[in-house]
């Protein structure tokens, strides 16, 4: 299984960086749309999704350790999902639950800019994996 | 009629607001620079705004299970 199912519950989103993810892309864009649609999927009650650890190394040079991602669209193989979320797991200082907190969205081979895995590290590193 | 560029004292770096979207001055790989959507908020700021720290490898296994990788990032 190249996946685990994790309930939808876990994920949290913070609006200031939806908006930096999804909202850069223009209204009616198949990125932004697939995003939406795959957020409402998460977040309907009693939703399970598939989860994979992100690389402690990338081959890309992103370090993304303590980092997961769900490929969207969602449900579909790896090979027909373009996009990807990747959240950033944390746990509750006081209780230890571990939450997935999104904090990247993209095009997992983008032509042109950053991948959803660049603009994860930049996230959790301050900087992309070449301006270190 | 050649159009004259505007000149701006901009670095790699910066962040500019162009048309209400945020960008920062990033290198584009090939030596030169990129305007690429602003990506601001950390995650230590995440950590600080919600009350939550990294997840330790035991925390992550005990709770999600083992999480498979594919390699790709």
């Amino acid at each position: 299984m190249d996946h685990v199912l994790v309930d939808g519950g876990r994920f949290a989103f913070d609006e200031d960086i939806w908006m930096e993810e999804v909202h850069r892309y223009r209204e009616n864009n198949a990125a932004r749309s697939s995003a939406i649609r795959a957020r409402a999927e998460i977040e309907r009650p009693g939703s399970q999704v598939p989860l994979r650890g992100c690389n402690e190394h990338g081959p890309d040079g992103t370090r993304l350790a303590g980092c997961a991602k769900v490929y969207v669209p969602i449900g579909t193989s790896a090979s027909q999902s373009p996009y990807g979320f990747v959240f950033a797991l944390r746990a509750d200082r006081r209780t230890g639950t571990v939450e997935l907190r999104l904090i990247a969205f993209g095009e997992r081979h983008p032509s042109a800019g950053r991948s959803t895995y660049e603009r994860a590290h930049k996230r959790l590193h301050g900087r992309y994996p070449d301006q270190e | 009629m050649a159009v004259a560029p505007k000149k701006l004292d901009i670095h790699a770096g910066d962040v500019v607001e162009i048309e209400s979207q945020r960008y920062e001055l990033v290198p584009d790989k090939r030596g030169g620079l990129a305007l690429e959507p602003a990506a601001t908020t950390t995650v230590s700021e995440l950590d600080r705004r919600h009350g939550t720290r990294p997840s330790t490898e035991e925390e992550i296994k005990a709770q999600l299970g083992c999480l498979p990788r594919d390699g790709e990032g």
